[in-house]
Formats: C-alpha cells, sequence, structure tokens
C-alpha cells in the first residue's frame, strides 16, 4: 500500500462521483487492486472515450500519493495495467505528449515537475471540493473539445 | 409553433468540482444567454479568467458558445444542467 489512511478514504469518498461522471459518457473507472489481488489502491485505470469519436478508447492510469494534497501521476497506456510507452495508445491533444509519454498540464503531477511556477497562483493545485473529479472532467473536456485523432 | 409549448422559465443548474461550494442553481428565461450564465455561475464560485485560464459552459460535453440561448439547447426540457470548465489556455 503506498497511500495513507486519510488519503485511502478521501479517494473512496469522491471516486463514487468520479464513476457516476465516465460512465455517464461511455467510460470506465477501476481501482487497481480491484483488477487483482496483489493491485495497489493508490492507481486508477480510467477509460475514456472522446465525444466525436466514440469507437475510440483510450486509458489512462492515475497514481495518488496523498489525496486531495498532491496532483496524481497520469500518464496515457495502452490498457488496464497496460504499457505508458506506447505512441498510438496517445490521443492529440494540445499538452499531451507521446515523445516524452507525459502530459504537460497544471493538473497533474508531471505537468508541475516541468513547470515550477504552476505551483503559484491560480494554476496551483487545488485541494477543495472534489479534485479526482475535477481534472477527469478537465481531460473528458479536452477529449471532447480538443481531440485531433490518435498518435500514428 | 412547438416553441410555444415549452414553458418560459428553465432550472438551471451548473457543477463545479474543484470548487467546496454547492452547485449554482436558478430558474431562468429560456431566452437568457449562455454568457449570463456563465457569469452568474463564475460569481457563484468566486472564479474569474485570467492570463492562464478561461471559464465555459459545457452541456453535454460540449463548449458552449456564450451568445446560444439556454433555450434552444433545452429544447422541450424544464431543466439544463452544465459543467463550468476551466480551459487551460497556457503550457
Amino acid at each position: 500500500m503506498t497511500l495513507d489512511r486519510e488519503s485511502l478514504l478521501n479517494l473512496a469518498a469522491d471516486e463514487v462521483a468520479v464513476a457516476e461522471f465516465v460512465n455517464d459518457r461511455g467510460g470506465h473507472i477501476i481501482r487497481d487492486d480491484r483488477v487483482a489481488e496483489d493491485g495497489d489502491p493508490a492507481i486508477y485505470w480510467l477509460t475514456l472515450q472522446p465525444r466525436t469519436a466514440p469507437d475510440q478508447k483510450y486509458f489512462s492510469r492515475y497514481q495518488w500519493f496523498t489525496y486531495p494534497y498532491e496532483p496524481a501521476s497520469i500518464t496515457i497506456v495502452d490498457g488496464v495495467r497496460g504499457s505508458s510507452h506506447v505512441r498510438t495508445a496517445w490521443p492529440i491533444i494540445p499538452g499531451y505528449r507521446p515523445d516524452s509519454f507525459d502530459i504537460c498540464r497544471p493538473f497533474c503531477r508531471e505537468g508541475y515537475q516541468l513547470h515550477a511556477e504552476w505551483r503559484e497562483g491560480s494554476t496551483a493545485w487545488r485541494t477543495q471540493g472534489n479534485p479526482f473529479l475535477a481534472v477527469v472532467q478537465t481531460m473528458q473536456d479536452q477529449f471532447d473539445n480538443e481531440y485531433r485523432g490518435r498518435v500514428a | 409553433m412547438a416553441e410555444e409549448n415549452h414553458p418560459k422559465e428553465i432550472k438551471v443548474k451548473v457543477t463545479f468540482p474543484a470548487s467546496p461550494k454547492h452547485p449554482y442553481e436558478d430558474e431562468d428565461s429560456r431566452e437568457k444567454t449562455v454568457g449570463t450564465v456563465l457569469a452568474a455561475a463564475m460569481l457563484h464560485f468566486e472564479v474569474h479568467d485570467d492570463a492562464q485560464f478561461s471559464y465555459v459552459l459545457s452541456y453535454e460535453g460540449e463548449r458552449q458558445d456564450p451568445a446560444t440561448t439556454i433555450g434552444s439547447l433545452a429544447g422541450h426540457r424544464e431543466e439544463i444542467k452544465f459543467t463550468l470548465i476551466k480551459v487551460i489556455t497556457s503550457g
């Protein structure tokens, strides 16, 4: 287990709304320890589909470290428990970088590591409300409105 | 005309999970624009546009033009639910 008990309880409370949101949009979410007995409860696997291309499924891996106090590490993978280093698993969306296998946006750990200035002001990580749902809604909005296809 | 059969008022709800506040809710004229609802919701959630972000209302996954009337989106429905989305302009 990589998460403290408070984080686990907070995630358990917030994941309900996340599941409702993604299910309503043809997506899916599952916590890693529900995939396999040796699973990590800090990790979630999300399946999202773009509004304009519902036949296209994209998988992402969320790993939380302390919730809601720090952003999750988020990467695109080629399936549940899949690899994060498969270019064709990635969507073409601004800020999603299939060459470095990361997302350069102010809602994930990788984005804040790349841009230290994002840790202050309006781009800072917000712990209020349901940050898990806020991030998933942001990603779904990008898939719905900024998606330009799958990386070849 | 079918439009005349619609109730004059429509229940509007805007959710914004990044806020600890309850959703924004109101009853508005069908002629009210998305932009007007957006402004009221941003006031409710105490957020504003800046150099890094702008806010939009999303309806059924689609970012909405501020000039669109909520009645034209809702059709015959008596309630319409938006999501307030923080759109990143940097990075």
